[in-house]
């Protein structure tokens, strides 16, 4: 994966990070939820999970709950 | 099946840990293995994104002498599990027998990560034995040893996020 490449992901994951509201089903956001959102965008070709935003992406996005 | 309240018990441990390290605030569980007393719940496969059609397995993972719930998070169905045959039987290949209730074919998401799937898993059937008909009779062969689990994406067009934790019970349950 090129870096810019890994940046657009990690700007795409953040946005979903920031736009998320909580509710009473979902009162915060975890890592299953980040990843599923994303992949509803139908952008995730190189498959990324919850151990790939462990080991590149800031915080908070690296320390959701699982 | 009704055993206990996955739920509660993930709000006790929070609550747990927070008194014991005097934290304020809300204690977030975010790592691999989160262990109270009697009780803890590994993660194995961390929202990791399976292709439609395709397939994931856990590393393996060991009873540690406990009772073992399987818990499965996907936003796609339909979806199966599988275990492998063994740890007593020699023969290699995947089972649907290694878990209780099984995980075949399932067509309902399990989209909240507080609410899983969640089946016990046991020691998978031989040739000529019958499957447990109740949770007792489970309980009775409940997995001993080590094990790995394969989860398969049965949705024909999209991607699926899944993940999938072990929760260990020591005592009597």
């Amino acid at each position: 994966m090129t870096e810019q490449r890994k940046q657009e992901i990690i700007s795409k994951l953040q946005s979903i990070y920031d736009d998320f509201l909580p509710t009473e089903d979902e009162p915060e956001m975890t890592m299953f939820g980040l990843i599923s959102r994303y992949n509803a965008t139908d952008q995730n070709i190189e498959l990324i999970g919850g151990d790939w935003v462990v080991e590149n992406c800031p915080e908070p996005l690296k320390s959701l709950p699982i | 099946m009704s055993l206990f309240n996955l739920s509660e018990i993930i709000g006790t441990l929070k609550d747990n840990v927070s008194k014991a390290l005097k934290v304020k605030g809300e204690v977030e569980l975010t790592g691999r293995i989160v262990k109270q007393d009697d009780f803890e719940i590994e993660t194995l496969i961390n929202a990791q994104s399976v292709e439609a059609g395709g397939n994931v397995t856990t590393p393996t993972f060991t009873a540690k002498g406990a009772i073992c719930y399987l818990l499965v998070n996907t936003d796609k169905q339909p979806w199966s599990v599988q275990t492998r045959r063994g740890p007593f039987i020699p023969t290699s290949g995947l089972t649907y027998d290694g878990l209780y209730p099984t995980m075949q074919n399932i067509t309902s998401e399990f989209a909240a990560t507080s609410s899983p799937k969640r089946s016990l898993l046991v020691i998978p059937t031989a040739a000529g034995e019958s499957q447990p008909s109740n949770i007792s009779e489970a309980l009775a062969s409940r997995l001993v040893g080590n094990q790995q689990v394969r989860f398969y994406n049965n949705h024909p067009s999209d991607t699926a996020t899944v993940t999938i934790r072990i929760l260990r019970i020591w005592g009597d349950r």
